[in-house]
């Protein structure tokens, strides 16, 4: 199938150094976006943008920390000053130190909500505007499935709920000038850091009987980030092979 | 790519939305069967579709029918020796005030919404195990969050929902995914025939200010049949343009 296309838009991605953040560039590369890549700098951050231009891909490095308002600020700017245009924006929520609540202390609550939440609503409230100005915009928020509450995640559960609501409200106001907002919710996916043992154990737990990989996102950004859904907005999709549905409150 | 050699039953896809889903799956590449319960329009979308050079297969059904059914998996099978995608989307309302509604309206939009999509999937699922792969798509509707008027249509749909989720929770482990679309206010020959104010009415209340058209539908069912969308199972996925956020 032709995958949906996203040629040639602009795409500001949050958080790029991870495997997800990874898998998400090389998917919007792959379909023709230019590449803001937002991120602390560093090697990870620098082998990513030299990966996807030498394969023939658009892309840019900005140096940019993801939890403060500043510098999110002036690395918009910077980002419009390079391209003269936002078309997507995907924000990949932080994952807090988490624990049982007794295990968590007071400055926790505010880690926790200003590197997942507020990073994605410092980047809504500079992006947005500028996306609405030129009628045109995919945003895209990633979060994870504890957001719906598990015991010992508060903390995700806390920051990454309050990106539903951001969600869908912002979904709401920025309708009218062609601009969707919409949140993926990832389940259980296999990275580096999960050891065989975790895995094959997490596994059993999904409905498929496997993890998801990266790519998995990546897919489900890439269709919500293109015209191919254009139609959609406010929608907080899970890709999760199906865990999702052992918990209310998951449609 | 995804979607070439594999096989898609759609059913009620002489027309509307489950025929443009048809449509894009034989662009690329899919062998599609094209069932409705007119036989002169299976046949002339199966005629148009053959004329483009794209496999078609005709069967008239009604999908409330346990052996109707039954019979057109057959003749899938006959015809192209699986089914790896279902999409659901045969449906009908029976709309109107409570106290107006027989227990027709209900027994006849609950069959064709709900039961005939309880019935297809049971169907075809034994050929998805035995392949270990599968695609079930369920066509729901916004309305499944209630609407008045609705009584009927709303109760079906919100079954798709459910049959969606324990679907998804049966058969993930067999390679299948399950999912359903919630539709809002899709352009469609209804619609056409719609009084002007209520036209203006219903596009007031779009937060998007605009109807969604068939392609949205049939884009959106091709996202989650695709081979790539084997961690997508148990899902809801409106597109209705922002409506299900707030309906008010």
């Amino acid at each position: 199938m032709m995958k949906a296309s996203v040629k040639d838009r602009v795409a500001l991605i949050v958080g790029a150094t991870d495997e997800i953040g990874e898998a998400v560039a090389r998917r919007l590369a792959a379909q023709g976006a230019r590449l803001a890549l937002c991120d602390r700098g560093g090697e990870r951050l620098q082998a990513l943008t030299e990966e996807i231009t030498k394969g023939g891909g658009v892309a840019a490095a900005f140096d940019v920390n993801p939890c403060d308002p500043d510098t999110i600020v002036s690395g918009v700017g910077r980002v419009l000053a390079h391209y003269g245009t936002i078309g997507i924006l995907v924000n990949k929520a932080l994952e807090p130190e988490d624990g049982v609540l007794g295990a968590l202390a007071p400055e926790d609550f505010h880690a926790g909500i200003s590197g997942a939440l507020g990073s994605a609503f410092h980047f809504l409230r500079t992006v947005v505007p500028a996306m609405q100005e030129n009628s045109y915009g995919r945003v895209v928020n990633i979060s994870s499935l504890a957001y719906l509450g598990l015991p010992g995640k508060a903390g995700v559960a806390m920051a990454q709920g309050g990106l539903f609501g951001l969600t869908r409200s912002i979904a709401l106001e920025a309708a009218r000038h062609n601009v969707t907002v919409n949140g993926i919710v990832k389940g259980d996916i296999r990275t580096a850091a999960l050891d065989q043992e975790e895995c094959d154990r997490l596994a059993n737990g999904v409905p498929v009987k496997r993890l998801g990989a990266p790519a998995d996102v990546a897919n489900a950004v890439g269709f919500f980030a293109s015209d191919s859904a254009k139609y959609i907005t406010g929608q907080t999709f899970f890709v999760c092979g199906g865990k999702s549905a052992y918990f209310s409150m998951s449609i | 790519m995804g979607m070439e050699n594999k096989v898609a039953l759609i059913t009620g896809s002489a027309s509307g939305m489950g025929r443009q889903t048809a449509q894009r799956m034989a662009e690329a590449g899919a062998a599609v069967v094209i069932n409705d319960i007119d036989p002169e329009k299976v046949q002339s979308t199966v005629g148009y579709f053959r004329k483009q050079g794209w496999r078609a297969l005709g069967v008239v059904a009604d999908v409330s029918s346990r052996d109707a059914v039954v019979e057109m998996v057959q003749a899938a099978v006959a015809e192209f020796g699986r089914v790896d995608i279902l999409v659901n989307n045969a449906g009908l309302e029976r709309a109107g005030p409570l106290r107006k509604l027989t227990e027709a309206d209900w027994d006849l939009t609950v069959d064709v919404n709900l039961k005939g999509a309880f019935l297809c999937a049971q169907a075809v699922h034994g050929l998805m195990v035995e392949n270990k792969h599968g695609r079930i798509i369920n066509i729901a509707s916004r309305a499944w969050l209630g609407g008045p008027g609705q009584t009927p249509y709303s109760s079906a749909k919100a079954g798709v929902v459910g049959l969606t989720r324990a679907l998804a929770l049966e058969l993930g482990k067999s390679g299948i995914t399950s999912n359903c679309i919630a539709p809002g206010l899709i352009h469609t020959p209804m619609w056409d025939e719609l009084p002007e104010k209520d036209k203006t009415y219903l596009l007031s209340k779009q937060p998007i200010g605009k109807l969604g058209e068939v392609d949205d539908i049939a884009n959106a069912v091709l996202f989650l049949a695709d081979p790539d969308a084997g961690f997508i199972n148990g899902q809801v996925l409106y597109v209705c343009g922002g409506r299900s956020l707030f309906a008010g």
